[in-house]
């Protein structure tokens, strides 16, 4: 039974048909059996009851036998037992148990065994003469009984038979609806076609089933719809957005010129072209130049509009087949793919510093800039991408030390001068702390009364290996890795460390002014500084100068305005640095509190034979002592430029004529020697 | 303890004795013939039925009795008072001192002549009333309507039921049954 009901077994069809025929089967069985029983039962009785009306016939009439002693006719009556083939024995019995008379059917032994004994009183006048024992056999009984049988039998067989008929087109009625659903739900998994629809033939279970069964594929076949919208849009959006992904992964966000990934890209295969075609191919390092003075004073938003003019115009200058890209900040790359000769890329070259010294117009202003150019050719300079990158790198930097705006193609002996400068950039942090790095000082003279009015701090880096450098050698450097800051903080502290040491040697009062970088204006740190330094060796702040450039506004200019003001507060003098070469030096005038002026030396080292610069400077000169600043001219490096100097009015000059920067001892020495006696000299006189 | 009970207590007590005398130990040939015949008479009573117009005496069966053997009469003196269906049996011997056989004769439901008064009967069978069931024994040559004779020392009898008919008796056919038919 339970195999029947496995349902991993059996196909519903035959489950269901078992399942019927097997209900009907028990059924006709139990009622086959009831009827049997029954049958059997009321037989048995008829049988019983039938004998005893026939022993109480019998009894009857042979009662007289009895009273009278007629055994023969006894006999004789019970013989007529022979009409009923069931008796098999009747046997008459006195009342003393003497068999009076008696009849036995031929069947006796053979039926004897399957036989009752049925007894009756022979009674005349109610009283009892003997007793008529009757032998009945059951052979009808199991006769009838197997008569039933076979015909129960044949009617089971009939009953299951018509049921099977019956019950088949009730199962292929029931069956067929779920068939169909069944088929259809395949067809539907197969195919996915979610368009199909199980039939709908009736209202029953089985039709509400279907009808279910089809709002669901609907439900399935509107939401595929959706998910399928969806996904389209979706995807529609994700290539959009991997194409984008795809474009800044290989793109500068900022100029749209290809980036340094797709440079890598595009490298590979300018390697494989060049192999290909046995020709050359050249890779142009671009670098703005001072774009960070730019950056710095025009803010970064002029400085990205920049940016963005000179890829523009880089991408005009080139040809369809080159290649330009930004590497980050203001360095580009140039491919230059099928070239003959090596001169080929001096021609392009010029042609891009030739557009790119062009005035450019950002935010309305007009503004010039020039770019150094460090060029490599493939195979020439190397025979890799790596190397070619690195040898064009190494001839750019040969392109800014030798003044920039130009190109350099790399040579072996560059270098070298890579090999320097990582060497600096190495040695520097190690050299400030084990104290390399030296504050020489040179004085402020005023020739008219050959008198020292104060000395300019000027570091000097003792490098072991390298020996003594000058600060063109590594400030730059210690602009790029941001250790100026350290350097000047050390300055500050080793000038006033000398204030107040030569306070106590010299007579007059001897300021020294520093550099400070532009890199301290964008907070208050370097007003600590200073105060603490003041502090700490108890030096009158009108004894210390700082000199800035235009460069102090570099971020924000006003912070930086506060920061001066700051710094003027203290008490300490301001003095503007490298003035007439910036941008806006008039307007540094009017917004920080100036209180010297420092004429570039690029006015004095002509100024004996350029009118031009002659007129500058006394334009200069009156300016000075028009808003009541104090005027120093530096780079004074012959007599007749002091002469020149002081007919226009200058009466503060710096310079190698009176004095190279020298270590503080040997600036004592000299100011002794020179000076110390003159002024006794004077006192005593 | 009415007489029904009565009745049926002797009956009982007579058929006991038949019983008992069935029930001896002896051959059917040895069997009292007397007690046997005192029993058929009795029983005769129970299977025949009397005409309707016939009258019963005090509700009376009267069994009027001609023999001489002492057997006889002492058998038949065991059957007395015994109900016979609604009625009560009387014996009554004929050649009792005090009883007038002219007058009882009438009276007689059942009379029965045994062997050696055959003669008599031959003499008196216009006496007879109609309504008598006459019953003879032995050789005799004018039998009554019941007849007993013995056959293989079986006692057995024949009916003529002709007559019996004709005086409107009506013997039970499981008498008839039992009985030799007479030959015409």
């Amino acid at each position: 039974m339970k195999m029947l009901f496995d349902s991993s077994r059996y196909k519903l069809r035959t489950r269901i048909l078992i399942s019927t025929l097997s209900v009907v089967l028990l059924s006709a069985l139990v009622i086959g059996a009831s009827v049997l029983w029954n049958y059997s039962q009321l037989t048995r009785h008829d049988l019983e009851s039938r004998v005893a009306i026939e022993a109480k016939i019998i009894s009857g009439n042979v009662a007289a036998s009895v009273l009278f002693n007629d055994n023969a006719t006894a006999l004789e009556i019970l013989s007529t037992f022979s009409a009923d083939p069931a008796v098999l024995k009747a046997e008459l019995q006195t009342l003393d148990n003497e068999v009076f008379a008696e009849y036995t059917s031929e069947k006796l032994s053979q039926e004897m065994n399957n036989a009752f004994v049925l007894q009756t009183d022979i009674l005349f006048e109610n009283n009892s003469l003997g007793t008529l024992s009757l032998t009945v056999s059951r052979k009808e009984l199991k006769d009838q009984n197997i008569s039933i049988i076979i015909f129960l039998t044949i009617v089971l067989l009939a009953v299951v038979f018509i049921a099977f008929l019956l019950s088949t087109p009730l199962i292929k009625s029931v069956l067929n609806p779920l068939l169909n659903l069944h088929k259809t739900s395949q067809e539907i998994a197969q195919t996915r076609n979610y368009s199909l629809r199980a039939q709908v033939k009736s209202t029953d279970e089985v039709g509400r089933l279907s009808e279910m069964f089809n709002r669901m594929v609907e439900q399935i076949e509107h939401r595929d719809d959706m998910l399928e919208k969806q996904v389209g849009q979706r995807t529609n959006e994700l290539e959009k957005l991997a194409e984008e992904f795809r474009f800044r992964a290989f793109h500068d966000s900022l100029t749209g010129l290809p980036n340094r990934a797709l440079l890598n890209e595009r490298f590979e295969h300018s390697v494989d072209h060049t192999v290909g075609c046995k020709n050359r191919f050249a890779c142009l390092l671009l670098d703005l130049d001072d774009f960070k003075a730019i950056n710095d004073t025009k803010g970064h938003e002029f400085g990205d509009e920049l940016l963005i003019e000179v890829a523009s115009r880089l991408k005009t200058t080139i040809r369809a087949e080159d290649f330009v890209c930004r590497i980050g900040g203001d360095e580009f790359i140039i491919l230059l793919n099928d070239l003959v000769e090596l001169h080929d890329v001096d021609m392009v070259a010029k042609k891009i510093l030739a557009q790119l010294n062009r005035a450019f117009v950002i935010k309305g202003e007009q503004v010039r800039t020039a770019v150094s150019i460090g060029g490599a050719v493939f195979p020439d300079h190397g025979c890799d991408s790596s190397a070619i990158k690195r040898h064009a790198d190494v001839a750019m930097y040969r392109a800014k030390d030798a003044g920039k705006n130009q190109f350099c193609l790399f040579s072996e002996g560059m270098q070298d001068d890579v090999k320097y400068r990582m060497m600096i950039l190495s040695d520097m942090r190690p050299a400030l702390d084990s104290g390399q790095f030296e504050v020489y000082v040179q004085p402020k003279m005023n020739p008219f009364e050959q008198d020292i009015v104060g000395c300019e701090a000027l570091i000097r880096w003792n490098h072991p290996k390298e020996g003594f450098l000058t600060p063109n050698k590594f400030i730059p450097y210690a602009e790029e890795i941001g250790l100026i800051s350290e350097i000047d903080y050390f300055v500050i502290r080793d000038c006033c460390k000398k204030i107040s040491e030569w306070n106590m040697i010299f007579t007059q009062p001897i300021p020294i002014a520093c550099n400070l970088s532009g890199r301290h204006f964008h907070d208050f740190k370097i007003v600590d500084v200073l105060q603490n330094a003041l502090t700490e060796f108890r030096v009158n702040p009108s004894q210390l100068e700082v000199e800035i450039t235009e460069a102090v506004l570099i971020e924000d200019p006003k912070k930086a305005q506060k920061i001066v003001h700051a710094i003027k507060s203290l008490g300490i003098g301001v003095s503007l640095d490298d003035f007439g070469t910036g941008y806006s030096s008039l307007n540094y005038l009017r917004t920080l509190p100036i209180d010297t002026v420092k004429l570039d030396r690029s006015f004095v080292s002509n100024i004996d034979t350029n009118v031009q610069d002659k007129r500058l400077t006394r334009g200069i000169v009156s300016l000075a002592k028009g808003l009541n600043l104090k005027l120093v001219a530096e780079g004074v490096e012959t007599e007749v430029q002091m002469q020149t100097l002081m007919e226009l009015g200058c009466h503060t000059m710096q310079g190698y004529y009176f004095l190279p920067p020298v270590p503080a001892a040997e600036f004592l020495h000299w100011y002794l020697k020179n000076h110390a006696l003159r002024i006794a000299l004077q006192k005593n006189y | 303890m009415n007489l029904a009970s009565i009745f049926n207590a002797n009956f009982l007590k007579a058929f006991l004795i038949l019983a008992a005398f069935l029930c001896t130990p002896v051959t059917a040939k040895d069997q009292s013939i007397f007690a046997l015949r005192s029993a058929y008479l009795f029983y005769f009573s129970h299977f025949i039925s009397w005409p309707e117009d016939a009258e019963f005496d005090n509700n009376n069966l009267n069994l009027c009795a001609l023999t001489d053997s002492k057997n006889d009469r002492f058998q038949l003196k065991t059957i007395e008072n015994k109900t016979a269906g609604t009625h009560t049996l009387k014996i009554v011997f004929l050649d009792d001192e005090n009883f007038s056989t002219e007058k009882r004769i009438d009276t007689c439901q059942i009379l029965y002549i045994s062997e050696e008064h055959s003669n008599w009967l031959k003499n008196n069978t216009s006496r007879i009333g109609k309504h008598t069931l006459l019953i003879t024994e032995g050789q005799t040559s004018s039998p009554g309507f019941i007849h007993l004779y013995t056959e293989n020392s079986k006692l057995k009898f024949e009916i003529d039921n002709r007559k019996l008919i004709d005086l409107n008796f009506k013997a039970s056919s499981k008498l008839l049954r039992l009985s030799r038919k007479r030959a015409p």
